[in-house]
């Protein structure tokens, strides 16, 4: 049986007098795909924010395995500073990713630089890591901004809405990528979608949040219990 | 035609201005790309009322408005992060309320007027040993503080909630930062004055913005950028017999139109 690296119990994330996550409860297992599908506003992000400590919850609790707990990579919905006048260049904005991984540190070391070196070569985005990130397209800054998200190793990857700027042929390869990830180095991912292709959560679990959890299993299970995934997301 | 140099006050006018000068470069990224570059002028204020407060009890108001300016900035960060009120406005009602203040020290004191205008267009002629030891401190602390602290500062400034996210103590960086604006205005106020200390920190980065190839360029950029305009500045202000303050400003809006034509010119 696979390892149990979060468990989510009677979650509720209270705004003032709102509840937008009210009583959830889930466990994530290590190496599972789990799509989070809702409605705009039925509580997919803060969900994950508060999963990784971004948003402070209520009442229950998130437990996860201390092993993980420094091993998170984010992608989050807005990733990217949208000031087209910042002059960061990929390198320097991938510089902040390897900053959770660093805790007396305060400096980038000639490792830090290779092991960013290899991940752009791996991403085929080397050529990319002088240039100023605000004159990429956005395909080119969300490769950058997974790439952040693994900088640090993680063993868990959350992904807010990752695709939502993309064109569609982008899109399929950012899936087969978190495929890989996914299958190839055995990491969690945990990735807040509106992507209605079924093509993409095969083999993925489906967390349905709308305020509550409507559902919470296989995309196998889902389809066979008759939800139809294009109506919930 | 360099007679000038061989005046004490000259020296140290140059010396005051050319550290101060440096310090609000430093800065100037960080809070210009944070949209924070108006908390210059308000804090600006704040240190017109904390000087004129300063002034009614002792020789040296820095003293005392350094401390009042400080607190003034803690105060705008807390209310800009408990969202209570939208960052400008917070910015806007503490310096608002300052000059009030400010104001109405003036009007029950006397023998101000001297000082206000001082205080107003910048008296960087006049200042002192003290001033140019509290501006060398004040850029020591800087450079150290930014040595040590640069990528965090960095990661702050570009997505905020990220760096929250690398449990970086956001919320510390940012009260120290604003005390490091804090003390660089009050000093600031003094050489150059209330209505042109801001824009030693706007201009520096907007103008660096245009030409640099990454961030680390642009902060060097600006720190270029702010010590050839302060110095030609003072120099030509001495020459031209024109007040300092002005001189500067007008030459940092020359240095700008120059950069957005460099920019023009290499994109086309």
């Amino acid at each position: 049986m696979a390892q149990q690296v979060i468990n989510v119990q009677n979650l509720t994330v209270r705004f003032q007098s709102y509840d937008a996550i009210k009583n959830a409860s889930f466990t994530v297992n290590d190496g599972d795909f789990i799509n989070i599908i809702g409605p705009n506003g039925g509580g997919k992000t803060t969900l994950i924010k508060s999963l990784i400590g971004l948003t402070p919850h209520s009442e229950g609790q998130i437990i996860i395995d201390p092993l993980f707990e420094n091993k998170i990579g984010y992608l989050p919905q807005k990733g990217f500073n949208n000031d087209s006048s910042f002059p960061a260049t990929v390198e320097e904005v991938l510089f902040t990713g390897v900053l959770q991984s660093k805790k007396a540190s305060r400096f980038i070391t000639k490792s830090d630089k290779n092991h960013i070196d290899q991940l752009l070569q791996k991403m085929e985005v080397f050529h990319l890591k002088k240039r100023l990130i605000s004159s990429l397209s956005g395909g080119q800054q969300q490769r950058i901004f997974i790439i952040r998200a693994l900088v640090s190793n993680p063993r868990i990857l959350v992904l807010d809405e990752p695709t939502s700027a993309l064109d569609p042929d982008f899109r399929k390869s950012f899936y087969q990528l978190l495929k890989k990830i996914n299958l190839v180095e055995n990491m969690t991912i945990i990735n807040v979608t509106h992507d209605l292709d079924d093509e993409f959560k095969k083999g993925s679990k489906i967390l349905h949040i709308d305020q509550t959890i409507r559902f919470f299993g296989t995309y196998e299970e889902f389809r066979a219990k008759g939800k139809d995934v294009h109506r919930h997301v | 035609m360099f007679e000038m140099f061989e005046y004490q006050f000259f020296v140290y006018a140059i010396i005051a201005g050319l550290a101060i000068g440096i310090t609000t470069a430093l800065l100037s990224n960080f809070l210009v790309l944070k949209s924070q570059a108006l908390i210059g002028d308000g804090l600006a204020h704040v240190s017109f009322a904390g000087i004129i407060i300063g002034m009614a009890f002792i020789d040296e108001p820095i003293y005392i408005a350094i401390p009042i300016v400080i607190i003034a900035a803690i105060l705008i960060k807390i209310m800009m992060n408990s969202k209570m009120i939208r960052g400008d406005a917070a910015i806007g009602i503490v310096s608002s309320l300052s000059l009030a203040i400010g104001f109405i020290i003036i009007s029950v004191g006397s023998g101000y007027n001297r000082s206000i205008e001082g205080l107003l267009v910048g008296s960087i002629l006049t200042v002192d040993i003290i001033d140019i030891v509290f501006s060398i401190l004040l850029l020591l602390g800087t450079i150290l503080f930014m040595g040590l602290s640069y990528q965090r500062l960095f990661s702050i400034t570009y997505d905020y909630e990220y760096a929250k996210f690398t449990k970086i103590n956001v919320k510390k960086y940012d009260i120290i930062l604003s005390i490091f604006t804090a003390v660089t205005i009050v000093l600031g106020v003094q050489s150059v004055g209330i209505l042109l200390i801001s824009s030693l920190i706007i201009f520096p980065a907007i103008s660096a913005n245009q030409i640099a190839r990454s961030f680390k360029e642009a902060v060097m950029i600006a720190v270029v950028i702010n010590v050839f305009v302060i110095f030609f500045g003072l120099v030509g202000s001495h020459l031209l017999n024109i007040p300092s303050g002005s001189a500067i400003v007008v030459f940092h809006g020359i240095v700008f139109l120059i950069t957005i034509l460099i920019k023009t010119l290499r994109n086309h």
